[in-house]
């Protein structure tokens, strides 16, 4: 029988019948939508046992515990060590993503000169020639970011060997000298632009003693510790030694204004209160108050590495500037840095991980590993009332091609040390000299240092997550905190008739993930953004949300306007700048 | 003509298009779980255990197999194979998973196997007393397994149902 | 092979739970560690440069309210905002067409599931509380990145929404480790979600709410403790307290009507 075209249509009218009761329709449409949820553009976690390792963190001079969650050895998330004397088991937003840090961009792979590949011999080699070739009156600088670690004593042992050498260090590194405050018993705060609540030591110890603690916050801008202190003091950049002033003769019962005398009942009502700022005011209020080596006050601990701030070297002094920047916190100020450089051929050498920040104007980049990626240190905490230390053991594994700052500092000086040798010696020492605890974050025990059996032992158990604690020292009055210098005041004129200020200035570097959920959630202004008061933004002409630009002596900048009733009039809050009188115009 | 065709479609659909649609990838080192339980005595859990934070070893990693095997044990060629391409240069050996579940599904055998004492053969079957490790199964379109405990959630939901176990999708789901 | 073991047990908790959490105003800095710990956890990635504040993803998100005084008495509070873990008629259980969306009987947590959601945000907008995002984009990680997803949270794809859920791995993490150990209630304490570990103040308390002894349950209670948007009936399991009036009075606001700077 021929096979018709109607037997094909039958055919194929029967498969499709048939074709229907199969899992083949079925079971196409099923597969297909599976296969699309698993597009290779949806990444998939790492596979891994899943294991805890400890470490210290090392973006700020708090040197908060931290314990890692790692899938196989790479960790996926991060969370304080509960029982952390220093931290409290907290750790901050920027502390929680610091395993992102790692990954950001704009990091420096290999050594640079110029923007060129070099060998790092060739720049051991040229800061060795240059620093031969200083004059009389020319300095070698050596800028620390975080003074008090075996690092900085590496550095300074280099630069004792050196006819002129000085070691800087950030004003704020040591803003109390030899001092820890005792938070715990502390009642009140009168801060003079210290962000108390945002920044300040470790937040959890800050916030777990916020509740028995009356904030007074004495700065220009409308900062988030002046948004949420007991009483805000607004006074102009150069306005708080007069403040201080009146506070001081309000405590001593002579008259004063309003806010002062508010403030010293405040302060006289809630003892033992301190103040917290730069300036000789300052110091002379927590004379009044009684604050130094008193509970709840500032109590004296043994280490302090004298260091310099580079605000105070001669201009035009410096030959070779060997800049270490870290995995976070603030970079140098290239503005102030260029006025301190000889205006002949300085040399100037970036120990950094990233390419920006004062990297962008150095002969010489020298990668550095960033945090988490070799082994590294911190120092006492910041605000501890014991001497400390603690080693911050890698969790990353380290791209090659990195030199660790120190590593550098020591082949400068011929040393063919390591820096994991130095800080073997560093916890050497603290064996050898018996004295203080340590807690250890695997198990939230503390140990005397004088039970652990040798000094390899204590090495192991502070690879493994530990901080050492000093005992505490007697206290004595005899002793002073070292003044930080107070804030320069600012000269309007009438082409600058605004202050250009501060405000809550974002981390250099952040996790993109970090950066997106401020800018989404609104809770930090973006890096553009002048925030005026109404009354000032429209005097200028301006609109809430308008583009503008900013002048001021140093520059012009565009920004986007916000308007905020709660800032002070007159002034113009932009993240990341120094104070300094300044116009603004619509653009 | 008609009839034809449905009864070529049927035949096609549900003899054919399994064939067509799973590909079937034999496993990369010819194991027996056979040998292993009879001459070297090991149970399920020598190799396959729970960890003490609940979580699963699942199919062992190189390591268990050297604590033996870092010298051959017998004089199968296989075994030799092995060692020369798994042990001496210390490669992990990419097992197929026939129960291989996607990104979103999360199965505890802590659960399953310690509190509610399920067998293993339960749903892996005779495997503990197979000679062979059979080919996995995998789907060409989705990449999920083919092998019918796991191809889908209806086994795990007809127990589910049976004992009044969770049955929130967050249960098993992540 | 049986098909019945020997032992059966026919339910799977003694009683069930009802999580829920407190949130100290007070003592809230608006620090956003607990925004950056949830995305950590629940594996969100960065934002396309695209992103705006209304098409990102924060499964928690702190807002910022003022008291509206005038310079310089103008005082700040946050209020850390996530799903609210409606427990009666879920407005978005209710609207789903896919049934993507239950309210977990045992645990009171309201899941969402991505992987049955079609993308057409009724969800979305039948929360009162704004808690529910989009995914606009698929999930693009800087290179490297990728490498810190966390194994316990599965990613998703574009065109499904997601929010919090109580940090249902840590759940699962949890029960097994109470599993290994013989265990099938979980001690207070051994689950919390990321957030609430992360939080430098303490400000948020976790727990159940149907635990009489818990903290939770006692804090909930209290009269300074109030809930959000309470007047539509949702029964939201998140509680928060403050002792300032005009913090409590702003809350009672719709988020539209607090500033959000």
């Amino acid at each position: 029988m021929g096979f018709t075209r109607r037997d094909l249509l039958k055919f194929s009218g029967g498969s499709a019948a048939g074709l229907v009761f199969t899992p083949v329709p079925w079971s196409l449409l099923h597969d297909t939508a599976l296969w699309s949820e698993n597009w290779p553009g949806i990444p998939q976690p790492p596979q891994g046992e899943v294991r805890t390792r400890y470490t210290t963190c090392t973006l700020c001079p708090a040197g908060c515990g931290v314990r890692a969650r790692c899938a196989g050895d790479q960790p996926v998330s991060l969370s304080g060590v509960p029982g952390h004397p220093a931290s409290r088991g907290a750790l901050c937003a920027a502390g929680l993503v610091g395993h992102h840090l790692a990954f950001c961009r704009d990091r420096a792979r290999e050594p640079l000169a110029h923007g060129h590949p070099v060998a790092i011999e060739r720049a051991l080699a040229a800061v060795t020639a240059a620093i031969a070739a200083c004059g009389p009156r020319e300095t070698v600088a050596l800028f620390d970011p975080r003074p008090g670690r075996a690092a900085s004593f590496v550095y300074r042992r280099f630069l004792s060997g050196l006819p002129n050498a000085v070691h800087c260090a950030p004003a704020d590194a040591q803003p109390c000298g030899p001092f820890g405050v005792d938070l715990e018993n502390t009642r009140a705060i009168l801060s003079f632009g210290t962000p108390v609540l945002d920044g300040w030591l470790s937040p959890g110890r800050v916030l777990a003693n916020r509740s028995h603690l009356r904030l007074i916050q004495v700065e220009a801008a409308y900062s988030r510790t002046a948004s949420l202190a007991d009483v805000w003091v607004p006074v102009v950049p150069g306005g708080e030694d007069a403040f201080a002033e009146a506070v001081a003769r309000a405590l001593q019962g002579g008259g004063a204004d309003e806010r002062a005398a508010e403030a010293a009942r405040l302060l006289l009502q809630n003892k033992p209160a301190i103040a917290l700022g730069g300036g000789a005011a300052v110091a002379k209020l927590n004379a009044i108050l009684g604050s130094v080596g008193q509970p709840g006050g500032f109590l004296p601990r043994r280490d302090f590495t004298p260091a310099t701030d580079i605000a105070t070297v001669p201009d035009g002094s410096i030959r070779v500037l060997l800049i270490e920047e870290g995995s976070g916190g603030r970079p140098l100020s290239w503005d102030l840095v260029q006025r301190k450089l000889v205006p002949q051929n300085p040399l100037v050498v970036a120990l950094t991980p990233w390419l920006d920040g004062c990297a962008q104007h150095a002969d010489y980049i020298i990668p550095a590993p960033v945090y988490l990626e070799s082994l590294d240190e911190a120092a006492t905490p910041a605000g501890s009332v014991a001497a400390g230390f603690s080693l911050s053991p890698a969790l990353l594994a380290s791209p090659g091609k990195l030199t660790p700052p120190a590593e550098f500092v020591l082949r400068l000086a011929q040393d063919s040390a390591s820096y994991a040798d130095v800080l073997k010696d560093r916890v050497t020492a603290i064996r050898k000299e018996g004295r203080g605890s340590i807690f250890t974050y695997a198990d939230a025990k503390s140990t005397r240092v004088a039970e652990i059996a040798s000094a390899a032992d204590l090495w192991k158990a502070m690879l493994g997550g530990a901080v050492w604690l000093d005992d505490r020292l007697p206290t004595a009055t005899n002793l002073r905190p070292g003044a930080l210098p107070a804030p320069e005041s600012v000269e309007l004129t009438p082409a600058y008739p605004l202050i250009l200020i501060a405000a809550d200035d974002p981390p250099a570097h952040a996790s993109p993930l970090m950066s997106k959920l401020y800018r989404e959630s609104g809770l930090r202004r973006p890096a553009n953004a002048a925030i005026v008061h109404p009354k000032t933004g429209r005097g200028q002409g301006l609109q809430d949300g308008c583009r503008a630009i900013v002048s001021s002596p140093s520059g012009t900048f565009t920004v986007q306007t916000i308007f905020d009733p709660a800032v002070m009039p007159g002034v113009i809050e932009v993240a990341g700048r120094t104070p300094s009188a300044a116009s603004i115009r619509r653009a | 003509m008609f009839l034809a065709g449905a009864l070529a479609a049927l035949a096609l659909g549900w003899r054919g298009f399994p064939v067509v649609l799973f590909e079937r990838v034999p496993q990369p080192v010819a194991f027996s779980h056979k040998i292993h339980a009879d001459k070297a005595g090991a149970k399920c859990e020598d190799c396959h255990s729970l960890r003490d934070d609940g979580t699963f070893a699942g199919i062992p990693a190189l390591d268990k197999c050297t604590g033996c095997h870092a010298q051959p044990m017998g004089t199968s060629a296989e075994e030799k194979r092995f060692i020369d391409a798994y042990v001496t240069p210390n490669r992990e050996v990419p097992w197929q998973v026939y129960s291989r579940q996607p990104e979103n599904v999360y199965f505890s055998h802590a659960f399953h196997v310690k509190l509610t004492h399920i067998d293993c053969r339960h749903c892996h079957g005779a495997q503990g007393e197979s000679d062979v490790l059979g080919p996995a199964r995998i789907d060409r379109i989705s990449g999920y397994s083919g092998s019918p405990h796991f191809q889908n959630m209806d086994a795990c939901e007809d127990c589910h149902r049976q004992r009044g176990a969770a049955s929130s999708c967050l249960a098993c789901h992540k | 092979m049986s098909t019945t073991p020997t032992e059966t047990t026919t339910k799977s908790a003694a009683r069930p739970a009802r999580y829920g959490m407190v949130i100290d105003l007070d003592r809230c800095t608006g620090c956003g560690a607990c925004m950056v710990a949830c995305a950590v956890e629940n594996n969100v990635p960065p934002a396309r440069p695209e992103a705006t504040p209304r098409t990102g993803i924060t499964w928690m998100r702190v807002y910022k309210i003022s008291n509206g005084a005038p310079f310089p008495d103008t005082r700040a509070a946050f209020i850390p905002m996530l799903c609210q873990q409606c427990g009666k008629d879920t407005p978005c259980a209710a609207v789903c067409p896919q049934e993507a969306v239950q309210a977990d009987p045992a645990t009171g947590i309201v899941d969402q599931m991505p992987q049955r959601c079609l993308g057409c945000r009724y969800c979305m907008t039948a929360c009162p509380y704004h808690a529910r995002y989009f995914n606009w984009w698929d999930p693009q990680w800087p290179p490297g990145l990728e490498k810190t997803l966390n194994p316990d949270v599965a990613p998703r794809m574009r065109g499904v929404v997601e929010k919090c859920n109580f940090c249902h791995g840590r759940l699962h993490a949890a029960r097994a480790r109470a599993a290994a150990e013989g265990r099938r209630e979980l001690e207070p304490g051994e689950y919390v979600p990321a957030c609430v570990e992360a939080c430098p103040a303490r400000a948020i308390v976790f727990g159940d709410l149907n635990d009489p002894a818990s903290e939770v349950a006692r804090l909930a209670r209290d009269a300074q403790s109030f809930r959000i948007l309470e007047k539509l009936g949702t029964e939201p399991k998140i509680y928060y307290r403050t002792a300032r009036s005009w913090v409590r009075q702003a809350a009672a606001q719709t988020e539209k009507e607090s500033a959000h700077a």
